[in-house]
């Protein structure tokens, strides 16, 4: 009957059994959580990189930033993932696209007023749109405003629908008065955005884009220009580039199965602007992000905790693998597109694309 | 064993080991009463007789439920120990049918132990799995305790005059460093039985020295302490029974003499090795005794208190520290109580009766704790074994707290204990130091201190190819408690505590975001120091006088860059002083003066830009499109918040019982008097069950954010509410077949109704201000109800179990303008139950389990998006608001603890695992980049976490 036991012997004994127990438990508890994590963490989306559907990319402004009463060439980069550049496959005939100006309100509190000086602005035809291709027409009649937008905020904003005829640039020019209700210099030199609706659609799909292209007084020196892609390295050797729809005059690459490719957009150090910080009065050249986008295939992602498998764009050269986002690999001989997007964070925009074949499985 | 199935052949059973309970309310009395074995009287031949007589298939009777007698008043004089030798017939119910004296004490002795044995539950003797009745001999033993020269203080504050040593020292060794004094020089042997692992004396212990010719029996004071008289040479056998103890046993053998050297021996029988005591010398010696079943949860038995709120749910540390999923900690518990709703993600705040979080208040000690949790959520800022006991307050709390239109939880911290006792323990998040003891006389320290190791932990997992942020300080976390409690005289009592928290987490960003410039070094502390006081005069029963204060500084810093700087600093001071007045037994009152006053300093550079709001347009927000401007504001101001509170508690008749409390309270931002009248009222209709029923109002002032004038609007008022609750208590006894988990048991039926009004929404109005059109930002325009019905059944901590199931139905709505639709609230749960246990299964095991079944939080779906090409980014078309709703939630959670005991420490294990059958409980929504394909968001996977906690 007795239970005291010499406690020493049996104790260390226990004590060796639950420190191997504990070793082994923690081993596997660590498995079991990182399994877990990594099969949970893991969304099942095809990552912002791919194109896997009708997409606007950019919108870009010639010149990014104005002053009242001059004009900007606006176009935009669409793509869809079976081709979109290809002749006839983004015709006139259906009507696909629309450009809108929303001039914000600039009274108190900048959140609420009427639009103003709108009456001498407005869309004007020009120049063949660098975005639409092939001689396109992809304006139409599409409902502006749209009611996803607040209402209590639509009625703030005049819309202003442009019908350029097909195949005609659009040209869009500033009102006069666009900034007379700011009342001194210093906010007249700061200025106020004007707010672009671009409504497209491609087959069945519509997108409905944004873009605000900041009006003010500043010289144009001051102003904000559009940085400009001059060329692309592939594995370190100069290819040739196009623009989006203009395919034929690409280089095509072969990139083996279980290969890779590593691409570097060239920027054009004349389009970066000079700027001082506002922080600590130190100038410097304004950073370009060069966003990837391929209408298949993978790009390495950046790691991170919060990222998970939408990771933010790359904004280094980056790798592209001819693998799914799943990690499975392409078919032989298909044929990819790969845009760059050149970015300044502050309104400017330029894009360029290459295009890559999915070659034999490389020997190893 | 033996000895009872020879007995139960011949219907004349003897006690078993293991046929003794204890009553733990004896530690409030200074004459008690304790029962021994008779086991321990018989000799050994009487022994040989019943094992050759032993019957396979005979289980003996096990006492299940002890009753204490009296010490005879008539016989207090003589103050001896005695014994009274019973014979009871357990049926196969296991009541007592019959008692018969077999060795008589005297007549008062012997009325008192019949009446007591009488009353006696016993599981029943079984023979091969059928019930019998048995005859059993059972020794009912009166005693006077020791109790020590006559001092001011009460006796359960009264030190040992000698403690046991911290020491570690050999396990049966002489303990060294004693002051214990033998007191009489006839004394051979003398010490101290302790529990095993923790050193706790065990009160009352009795010793039985059992020899071939003299058997000699001691018994141990409530220190624990013990004298054994010189003993004839000899072998004994030393035998110490006690009720909830293994039954300890040891050989000693008595030599002539002083101290020498013997030639060691061992038991031919047991093997153990034989002690050798010298009865020409005074020794000293403990004894070690191992707790049954690990320990088992203590029973609370003194007088309940009245609650001072009706509807009061307290949780005491036994129920606050095992649970799964917990972590231990006392906050998260209160989650698992009916009115509180599920947080996503196992986070810590607390959404009570279809409250917002902000709207509930915490405190420790009577003072607003700064901040619960490090991280958020991560584990709570206070160390759970400070706790004493929790006190939560879903509605219709006193007047002595407000400020909150939501619940209460008031947790209050424990003194030091009156023996040096501590812990280094290690679990997932962070590795832990506690430390307690006597200072000097009446004076107890609590020390504690923890550290994340989080950062060494994430070090591990994340890729060193990070290129989107180098985490040059993973989120760690430091906290510490410091108390000191004095007990000056019976009747006065000082402390202070200082605590502190400290999170800190930084990374490098090289790539700047958005359209800023905004890069470089990212950095998120938050610190508070926070030192708390308290003085307690309590003259007599019918005053008592309590004053304390709290101040302290917290501090969040955070900076994204040189770009983006937040400092905030709030200096706070906290001052309650509380007067208890108890004229009459049916009538007393309350009364004080509950103040904060805080002084808060906020710099920030932000970019000139607009937070979003519902309201806004998408898109909107970038009018400024420039975010490499800045704005600066400088904030400082005094925020005064004094209050008075009075309450009257007045039982007209005995099963009727009235609260009436009216608080006063000013508010300086806005300035506002406010005057909120509280009633509750309860009536035991029938015994077991009460009605109850509360009405009050409640009022609390917009939070610093929301009356500042830069992003907030300095004319904002306070928000109200008007609680209503009417409730059903019952209060039962457990059937005697669950005597070792359930003694009894209470259920509670409380219907809440709940109406908000005034509350803070935001608004997109143009205003006209002190001459300037500014945007109002944030009006006083919601209103909101709640309601529901809370079921809670609660079994309190006995013996083996503890746990508790509980189920809330409820709505909780907003509308924020008038003229709006109504909506959910953004954490309504239909439906939330609960069902939790810990159960001790022996040999240092215990488990504990819980499920949750919660509705799934509202959220409000989305319709599609639009690109912003500025961003790069989609921004989101909402639907209808809080218009969907995630699927129901499950989850099991599973901890098994395990225990080792060593004679002067224990080394514990646990092994926490969470949602245990791996279900993916969606928690939200996650969605791909614009918006047009969605996934669930699931919750924690199975989660296992084990610790390893070694205490002594």
């Amino acid at each position: 009957m007795s239970h005291h036991k010499q406690g020493s012997m049996m104790s260390s004994q226990r004590v060796h059994r639950i420190f191997a127990l504990l070793k082994g438990g923690m081993l596997l508890c660590a498995l079991m959580l990182f399994a877990s994590c990594f099969e949970d963490c893991q969304p099942p989306f095809p990552p912002i990189s791919q194109i896997d559907k009708f997409r606007v990319l950019a919108i870009k402004s010639e010149p990014p930033e104005l002053a009242p009463g001059e004009t900007a060439q606006l176009s935009f980069l669409a793509m869809n993932p079976d081709g979109a550049f290809k002749a006839g496959t983004f015709s006139c005939d259906k009507p696909q696209a629309l450009w809108v100006a929303c001039l914000p309100m600039l009274g108190p509190g900048n959140s609420n007023a009427s639009c103003t000086g709108l009456a001498s602005g407005g869309f004007d035809g020009g120049a063949p749109d660098g975005g639409v291709p092939d001689g396109g027409n992809p304006f139409g009649s599409v409902t502006l405003c749209p009611a996803s937008m607040d209402a209590n905020r639509t009625e703030s904003l005049v819309c202003l629908p442009g019908f350029p005829p097909c195949g005609e640039t659009i040209r869009w020019t500033v009102p006069k008065g666009f900034l007379d209700p700011l009342k001194t210099t210093e906010e007249k030199e700061k200025g106020a955005d004007a707010l672009l609706i671009l409504t497209a659609s491609y087959d069945g799909l519509q997108q409905i884009s944004l873009k605000n292209v900041l009006i003010s007084s500043k010289t144009e020196e001051n102003r904000n220009h559009n940085p400009k892609i001059t060329g692309f390295l592939a594995d370190e050797k100069s290819i040739t580039s196009c623009m989006p729809g203009e395919a034929d005059k690409c280089d095509e690459i072969t990139v083996p199965i279980g290969g890779k490719l590593k691409i570097k957009a060239e920027i054009d150090p004349a389009s970066q602007d000079e700027l001082t910080s506002t922080v600590d009065g130190v100038k410097f050249k304004e950073d370009i992000q060069i966003l990837w986008y391929a209408t298949e295939g993978e790009f390495d992602r950046s790691a991170s905790i919060f990222s998970g498998k939408n990771p933010p764009q790359h904004t280094e050269d980056p790798y592209w693998y001819p693998n799914d986002f799943r990690g499975q690999a392409l078919k032989e001989g298909l044929q990819v597109n790969i845009v760059a997007i050149a970015r300044d964070r502050r309104g400017g925009f330029d894009w360029r694309m290459i295009r890559v074949k999915v070659g034999p499985k490389a020997s190893p | 064993m033996r000895t009872l199935l020879f007995l139960f052949l011949s219907l004349l059973l003897f006690v078993p080991s293991s046929v003794y309970a204890e009553d733990t309310s004896k530690k409030a009395t200074d004459t008690t009463s304790k029962k021994t074995d008779t086991k321990t009287s018989n000799n050994e031949t009487k022994k040989k007789v019943s094992k050759s007589s032993t019957p396979k298939g005979f289980v003996p009777p096990k006492l299940k439920q002890f009753i204490k007698a009296p010490y005879p008043k008539v016989e207090l004089k003589k103050r001896k120990n005695v014994s009274v030798i019973l014979q009871l017939i357990v049926d196969k119910k296991g009541q007592v049918a019959k008692v018969t004296i077999l060795q008589s004490a005297g007549k008062a002795f012997d009325d008192a132990a019949m009446k007591a044995a009488k009353q006696f539950q016993f599981v029943p003797a079984t023979y091969k799995g059928k019930p019998v009745p048995v005859r059993i001999n059972y020794r009912y033993a009166f005693f006077v305790k020791t109790v020590k020269a006559p001092t001011s203080r009460p006796a359960k504050r009264q030190q040992p005059t000698s403690r046991p040593t911290s020491r570690p020292v050999a396990r049966r060794t002489t303990v060294k460093k004693r002051t214990m004094q033998p007191t009489s020089t006839e004394t051979m042997l003398y010490g101290y039985v302790l529990e095993r692992g923790t050193r706790k004396p065990i009160d009352g212990a009795t010793m039985f020295f059992l020899g071939q010719r003299v058997k000699k029996q001691v018994i141990a004071n409530e220190q624990g302490q013990y004298e054994v008289p010189k003993l004839p040479p000899g072998r004994y056998r030393l035998v110490i029974p006690v009720p909830n103890y293994k039954r300890f046993q040891a050989i000693l053998r008595v030599y002539r003499g002083k101290k020498r050297s013997v030639k060691p021996g061992r038991d031919r029988k047991t093997k153990k090795p034989i002690i050798p005591i010298f009865a020409g010398e005074k020794q000293e010696r403990a004894w070690y005794i191992r707790s049954e079943g690990s320990g088992l949860f203590e029973t609370v038995t003194r007088e309940r208190k009245e609650r001072r709120e009706i509807h009061r749910q307290s949780l005491r540390q036994e129920e606050i520290k095992v649970l799964p999923g917990t972590q231990g900690d006392p906050l998260k518990v209160v989650q698992n109580l009916p009115g509180v709703a599920r947080t996503p993600l196992n986070t810590g705040f607390f959404v009570v009766r279809g409250s917002a979080p902000d709207d509930s208040r915490v405190y420790l000690n009577g003072h607003q704790i700064p901040q619960l949790y490090h991280f958020g959520g991560l584990t709570a800022v206070l160390n759970g074994d400070m706790a004493k006991r929790l006190d939560f307050i879903p509605g219709g709390f006193s007047v002595a707290y407000g400020r909150s239109t939501g619940g209460v939880i008031d947790l209050q911290t424990r003194k030091g204990k009156d023996r040096w006792h501590g812990y280094l323990d290690f679990d997932f998040t962070d590795i832990g130091l506690f430390l307690e003891g006597p200072l000097w006389k009446g004076a107890n320290l609590i020390i504690s201190g923890r550290r994340s190791h989080l950062d060494a932990f994430l070090g591990l997992v994340l890729p060193s190819d990070n290129r989107a942020f180098d985490l040059t300080v993973a989120p760690r976390y430091y906290d510490a408690q410091v108390k000191l409690d004095w007990q000056i005289t019976k009747a006065q009592s000082v402390g202070i505590m200082f605590y502190f928290s400290d999170d800190r987490l930084s990374f490098l960003r090289d790539e700047p975001i958005g359209r800023s410039n905004i890069r470089g070094d990212f950095n998120f502390t938050t610190t508070f120091y926070r030192f708390q006081t308290y003085w307690k005069i309590a003259p007599s029963k019918t005053i008592e006088h309590q004053l304390s204060f709290d101040v302290g500084l917290t501090s969040t810093n955070t900076n994204a860059g040189a770009a983006i700087t937040v400092d905030n600093a709030n200096y706070d001071f906290s001052f309650r002083d509380e007067l208890r007045l108890k004229p009459f037994s049916f009538l007393s009152f309350r009364m004080g003066i509950d103040t904060r006053i805080r002084r808060t300093e906020l710099s920030l550079r932000i970019p000139n830009i607009s937070p979003p709001r519902p309201e806004d347009e998408p898109g909107s927000g970038s009018t400024s499109s420039t975010l490499d401007e800045y704005r600066t504001i400088e904030n400082k101001q005094w925020v005064m918040e004094p209050a008075a509170y009075f309450e009257i508690n007045w039982k007209p008749v005995k099963p009727l019982r009235t609260i009436t409390g009216v608080r006063v309270d000013y508010f300086s931002r806005p300035e506002q008097f406010l005057i909120n009248p509280r009633f509750a009222v309860s009536w035991t209709v029938i015994k077991p069950l009460t009605l109850t029923g509360s009405v009050g109002l409640f009022s609390q002032p917009p939070s610093g954010q929301e009356v500042n004038p830069d992003f907030g609007n300095p004319l904002i008022k306070s928000e109200n509410a008007i609680h209503y609750t009417a409730g059903l208590v019952g209060r039962w006894k457990c059937p005697a077949a669950l005597g070792d988990i359930c003694r009894e048991f209470t259920t509670e039926f409380t219907f809440y109704y709940k109406h908000l009004y005034d509350l803070i929404t935001s608004s997109n109005q143009v205003v006209i201000r002190d001459g300037d059109e500014v945007s109002e930002r944030l009006n006083n325009q919601g209103v909101g109800r709640a309601y529901g019905l809370e079921v809670l059944i609660r079994f309190p901590p006995h013996k083996r179990f503890f746990g508790w199931l509980s189920y809330t139905v409820g709505r909780s709505e907003r509308q924020d303008a008038p003229g709006k639709e109504w909506r959910l609230f953004d954490y309504d749960q239909t439906h939330i139950f609960t069902v939790l246990g810990a159960y001790k299964l022996g040999f240092g095991f215990s488990v504990s389990a819980r499920f949750r079944l919660v509705s799934g939080n509202p959220y409000t779906p989305i319709q599609g998006s639009i690109y912003n090409a500025d961003t790069n980014g989609y921004i989101q078309i909402p639907g209808k608001l809080y218009s969907a709703r995630n699927p129901l939630f499950h989850q099991l959670d599973i901890r098994l603890d395990y225990e080792l005991v060593f004679p002067l420490w224990k080394l514990s294990f646990y092994l926490d695992v969470q949602n245990v059958y791996n279900y993916p409980n969606q928690e939200g929504t996650i969605n791909n980049y614009d918006f047009t394909q969605t996934a669930p968001l699931t919750g924690l996977p199975i989660f296992p976490s084990l610790g390893v906690k070694g205490q002594f």
